[in-house]
Formats: structure tokens, C-alpha cells, sequence
């Protein structure tokens, strides 16, 4: 077994809360439509995208990284 | 308090190593043990890295937190997962898999007294961006392992569902497509 998957179940073990749940592979329909959906992109307004820039800015000038 | 007076009190402030959220209440027993106990154990592991938005006078008011971990989003070139099983123990190295680098939003809680406020959605848009702007690596989607009563303001957000498996899961994924977010 990884390192990775060990340390994931120890941590499942310590942990109290639910923990993260892992992204499953996409098979049959399911992988087809999200790729469809890939190549057909939804349409975000210019407004949307001017107002997720400048929230982006206002907090990025803050953060502490 | 409008959004202005919000992000002139507030900021965003990644946790340290050896930092850990005394005090934070968003009304949801899972999420509150979350950010106070095991936070700082995915930090430890270097399995996720949790944010916090506090005050800027007061570190002990936290008004929101967001969790974030390396994901990806896999497809397999099969009808099923025991296909796929029975193909990947059958040879050692199987290429039927295309993999496509993600984001995840482990767990992401407001505040109580903060709700209402729109800091969900403002920050949301933080991290959208954070990962469009500030890639280092590569990141197509922004994933979220969202509880089941908040799938509604993710779907709000642009976020998707991945597929209909977890639909009656007390947790559901949905992703979203940063690439929607360019200009064509």
C-alpha cells in the first residue's frame, strides 16, 4: 500500500469529523456527459466575471500568502 | 454589514503548521470539529491546507474557513467499474484512464453569526480565481465534497454535480469548470 493511502487511514482513524470523501473515476455515461460538458463551456456574464475579479483582488491584497 | 465594510474587516489567512481554531461555530456539529480538531492534522500530513477569514484585529473571530486539497477528476475508457477492474488486474500498467488536475474544497463552513452576509460566495470567487491566477501546477476544476443542504448554493455558484452515485449521501461532489471563466 502508498504512503499516501496509509496516512489517509491513519488519519481516518484519529479523526472525528467525516472525513473528505475521495473523487471518484467517471465511467459509461457519466465520463461522456463530462466530457461534453468540457468542450461546451457555460456562458459566465462579463459582470460575474468582473465581480469574482475583484472579490479575487480585494482579499488576495490582504491574505498572508 | 455590506460587502465593503466585510472585506475592509476581514482577511484571509492561511494556517500554519502548528496554529489550530480555538473557537468557531457555523451551526454544524461535523464541520465545527472539523476546522477545531482535525484541521490541523490534514495540515500535519500535508494532505490539505485549511484557511481561515478573520478578523483583522481579533484572530479569534473567524467569520468563515475553506479547506483545500490536490484532486483530480479521472475518466475511464469503461462501461463500468468492474470493467475497468478486471482490465487494470489483467495488465499492469492500464492507459485507459485520462486524468485531469483539480482543486478540492474539502470543508468549508460559515460562521452563524455571519450568515447572510454573502461571504460564502465572495470567497468562493477568491478561490476560483486563486487557481486560475495563481496556478503554479495546472488546475482545470475546482472540485467540493459539499454537504447535502449546501449543494444548492454551490449549484448557484456554477458548481456541478459529477454524476448522480452520492445523491442521497449525507455528502455530495460537484465540480466546476475554470475554463468557464476565460473569455472567448
Amino acid at each position: 500500500m502508498c504512503k499516501f493511502a496509509v496516512e489517509h487511514i491513519n488519519l481516518m482513524i484519529i479523526t472525528m469529523a467525516r472525513p473528505i470523501k475521495e473523487t471518484p473515476i467517471l465511467y459509461g455515461e457519466d465520463a461522456r456527459r463530462f466530457e461534453e460538458r468540457m468542450r461546451e463551456h457555460r456562458h459566465i456574464s462579463a459582470e460575474e466575471k468582473a465581480r469574482i475579479q475583484a472579490n479575487y483582488e480585494a482579499l488576495k491584497a490582504t491574505a498572508n500568502f | 454589514m455590506v460587502d465593503q465594510d466585510i472585506k475592509a474587516q476581514y482577511r484571509i489567512y492561511k494556517l500554519g503548521d502548528n496554529e489550530q481554531v480555538k473557537s468557531f461555530d457555523c451551526g454544524d456539529v461535523d464541520l465545527n470539529d472539523f476546522i477545531l480538531n482535525d484541521a490541523f492534522l490534514y495540515r500535519k500530513e500535508k494532505l490539505a491546507v485549511t484557511y481561515v477569514y478573520m478578523n483583522k484585529d481579533n484572530s479569534d473571530d473567524i467569520a468563515a474557513f475553506f479547506c483545500l486539497a490536490n484532486d483530480r477528476i479521472s475518466l475511464a475508457d469503461f462501461e463500468t467499474k468492474t470493467r475497468y477492474n478486471r482490465f487494470s488486474r489483467r495488465f499492469a500498467n492500464p492507459k485507459r484512464l485520462k486524468s485531469y488536475p483539480a482543486a478540492k474544497i474539502g470543508r468549508f463552513g460559515v460562521s452563524a453569526t455571519m450568515k447572510g452576509k454573502k461571504i460564502g460566495s465572495i470567497l468562493i470567487d477568491f478561490i476560483k480565481n486563486f487557481f486560475l491566477v495563481d496556478n503554479k501546477t495546472g488546475c482545470r476544476f475546482i472540485t467540493v465534497d459539499a454537504y447535502a443542504e449546501a449543494v444548492p448554493f454551490y449549484v448557484k455558484n456554477g458548481f456541478v454535480p459529477l454524476n448522480n452515485d452520492d445523491i442521497n449521501e449525507r455528502t455530495r461532489l460537484l465540480y466546476f469548470d475554470l475554463k468557464d471563466l476565460e473569455t472567448y
